[in-house]
């Protein structure tokens, strides 16, 4: 072997094969300064992700190249160090460095300087410097699954199922992303079909489905009553639990007070002798409390309301620094209540939750946000539709990976135990550089 | 309305744990002592597990949202891997160490007592929670533990007395913490498709949690390649639970991630 003549204590010249680490950082580094390059030869700009059919050519073409080396030039010394363990090392130290870049910038930052748009940083994933890493990762992460994994043996099935899974999921993730659609539509109560959707660029895009929004609701959690300073509506922190919940009979200890609610009404209207029921629009919820002091053996009575966007809160005075108060009440579940058609005429009707997506004519589809101010009178919904046409292969190598996962759970220690035979040339071969 | 008296669960627990560690540690008569050691450890383990599940039930949903909930998981994890590995490989410091840290996490919730809040927000309200949140804290554990482990080594390679005991261990627990650390890792993507659309959105806790993963992969590369090296692979995994510990608490306070749907409220 080639490297024999070096292993007497000469240390092995730069680019001299094979190759180890400091190759392969010197190339991560020099794709690293390349990709800067390119990201701002063009002025920062970013690539866009290709589309159907493009990315699948790409792909195509990118398998049929690792292919193609592995079948020809396998036994080339530069072929054999791109499978090596220093070349994965160094593909996934660029990687992490360029994630780590992503990690600590804003994405998308609102002020972004003009360095870090021209080096890409301001959108690392869609940058030159990020996809040359891409490139060298699916590169040597191909040849070394083909390397290894090939011919299928029991012994590589760990290693085939965990490199192929993660070559899958990647490929398809980054390859699909152009295709990858995500529209939201907002509906109204009360009017009609709409198939009006807008793109993350704010463009209008007709849909080839028209939603009708039957009702909008939502589920609250009881308001939760808060001892507050009055002065500054600081809520005052208790021990282990600092609210009291809007429900008749609860009662809850602030500090020298102890509350408890006396009546709720989830939706009520002040009058002179205190709240009622109501179902007006806007009607926030109100609470009757008594409050006792254990100190002075004063008790109070009173009512206090969250307000709503139409009413103002109400607090109850417990001294001249300390109210009690309750809280706008928080959401335990919405959900939009639709009716659709398509335009080949099918008709149906849907009730859209937050973790439960419907799938309708290939689109899936969200739940996402109601208008905020508005709350529980929201008179619209704003449902998401996401098209993902790669999200079977993305899914067919996170279950790969999975499997992969669970064999290094049960059988890994043991594969690393006895290496292949290959391993076992790798391990001797570095030992001697070492050496 | 204390229902729940976390000072107390936690003065009954070390007390377990430190008589115990004390029976485990002294070198004679081991035999009995094991035994009797071994028995107050586990009693202390089942006093947090206990707590964990009176919380559960008093919050009417999984004690998992908060950071201070999720130390508690910690706390609890991080005490039976140590016990496993002393059953398994007869370790008695790392069973030690792992009580150590446990009670140091169990601790910070002591001098921070919680504030409980049973609302959970709706994307939260899934199936997916409950492994996701568990799979996690187990890898955090035992990555933890490999740290310990690698604590341990760099003593030893600075006292130059050998380290491929410790680094065999060290590779035990970075397999399996890291094959725990990737089904989190999807569980976590095929949750955020049903919730968010996308399975994957460079969100700034799912960008650390990247880091995280490529840091042990890194290490578990370079051991194949390299296990008579002993300094390099023992600062990798430092460096891998630096980065770990900046996914679990750091982001709140990284500026990349004022708008993280993992940022825990600590109402």
């Amino acid at each position: 072997m080639e490297k024999d003549r070096y292993s007497g204590g000469q240390r092995r010249p730069f680019w001299q094969p094979p190759w180890g680490y400091r190759e392969g950082l010197s190339i991560s580094l020099g794709l690293l300064i390349t990709g800067f390059a390119l990201e701002a030869a063009t002025g920062g700009t970013g690539l866009k992700s290709p589309s159907f059919p493009y990315n699948l050519v790409i792909l195509i073409a990118l398998l049929n190249v690792i292919l193609f080396l592995h079948a020809f030039f396998r036994d080339k010394p530069v072929i054999r160090w791109l499978s090596s363990v220093p070349a994965s090392l160094s593909a996934i130290i660029l990687l992490t460095f360029l994630v780590l870049l992503l990690g600590l910038t804003p994405q998308p930052s609102i002020e972004t300087h003009v360095i870090q748009k021209h080096l890409g940083l301001s959108h690392v994933v869609r940058s030159y410097p990020f996809f040359l890493a891409m490139l060298f990762f699916f590169l040597t992460l191909g040849l070394v699954t083909l390397r290894r994994g090939f011919p299928v043996k029991k012994k590589s099935i760990g290693f085939l199922l965990n490199h192929a899974g993660l070559w899958i999921t990647l490929a398809a993730a980054f390859g699909g992303s152009g295709d990858m659609q995500r529209l939201t539509v907002t509906l109204q109560e009360g009017k009609d079909y709409s198939n009006n959707a807008v793109n993350a660029e704010g463009e209008g895009i007709p849909l080839s489905i028209a939603f009708k929004l039957l009702d909008f609701s939502i589920e609250e959690y009881p308001p939760k009553i808060f001892l507050i300073q009055t002065s500054s509506l600081e809520i005052v922190k208790q021990k282990q639990v600092s609210y009291l919940e809007s429900t008749q009979g609860k009662k809850h200890t602030f500090g020298d007070w102890e509350v408890q609610v006396l009546a709720f009404l989830p939706s009520a209207l002040q009058q002179d002798t205190g709240f009622i029921q109501s179902t007006i629009m806007g009607a926030p919820p109100a609470a009757l409390v008594e409050a006792k002091s254990k100190g002075t053996a004063t008790t109070l009575t009173g009512w206090i309301s969250s307000g709503s966007f139409m009413y103002p809160p109400v607090f109850m005075r417990v001294d001249e620094k300390y109210s009690l108060a309750m809280a706008a009440p928080e959401a335990r579940k919405y959900s939009s209540d639709i009716e659709f058609i398509t335009r080949e005429g099918k008709t149906g009707r849907f009730l859209l939750e937050v973790n439960k997506p419907e799938k309708i004519n290939g689109w899936k589809i969200y739940q996402v946000s109601y208008q905020a101010k508005t709350g529980k009178w929201s008179p619209e919904s704003t449902i998401e539709l996401v098209r993902d046409p790669w999200l079977p292969v993305v899914y067919t190598g996170i279950f790969l990976l999975m499997a992969g996962a669970l064999y290094l759970f049960w059988i890994g220690k043991d594969r690393k135990k006895s290496p292949g035979d290959s391993d076992k040339k790798e391990v001797i071969m570095q030992q001697m550089e070492q050496s | 309305m204390n229902w729940l008296n976390y000072p107390l669960v936690v003065l009954v627990s070390f007390t377990l744990w430190i008589l115990g560690t004390f029976l485990l540690l002294i070198p004679f008569k081991r035999k009995q002592k094991d035994a009797a050691g071994l028995t107050l450890v586990a009693v202390g383990i089942l006093v947090i597990a206990w707590f964990i599940i009176q919380l559960w039930i008093h919050l009417d949903r999984p004690p998992m949202r908060t950071l201070g909930e999720t130390r508690l998981w910690y706390g609890f994890f991080l005490p039976v891997i140590g016990y496993l590995t002393f059953l398994r490989w007869r370790y008695r410091w790392f069973l030690a160490l792992s009580l150590l840290l446990a009670s140091v996490f169990l601790f910070i919730n002591y001098l921070h007592p919680e504030n409980y809040d049973k609302t959970l927000m709706p994307a939260l309200q899934s199936p997916w929670f409950v492994p996701h949140v568990i799979v996690y804290m187990i890898a955090y554990s035992l990555l933890a533990a490999s740290s310990l482990v690698a604590l341990k080594g760099l003593y030893h390679h600075w006292k130059e007395t050998g380290v491929q005991e410790e680094l065999s261990l060290a590779d035990n627990m970075v397999y399996i913490g890291f094959a725990f650390l990737t089904l989190g890792l999807l569980f976590g993507a095929l949750w955020a498709k049903e919730a968010w659309g996308h399975y994957w959105t460079w969100d700034p806790k799912e960008t650390w949690a990247f880091l995280t993963w490529a840091g042990y992969l890194s290490y578990i590369h370079f051991r194949i390649y390299a296990p008579k090296k002993a300094l390099t692979p023992l600062l990798i995994i430092s460096l891998a639970f630096v980065i770990l510990l900046i996914c679990w608490f750091g982001i709140n306070y990284l500026p990349a991630a004022q708008n993280s749907v993992h940022t825990y409220s600590g109402s």
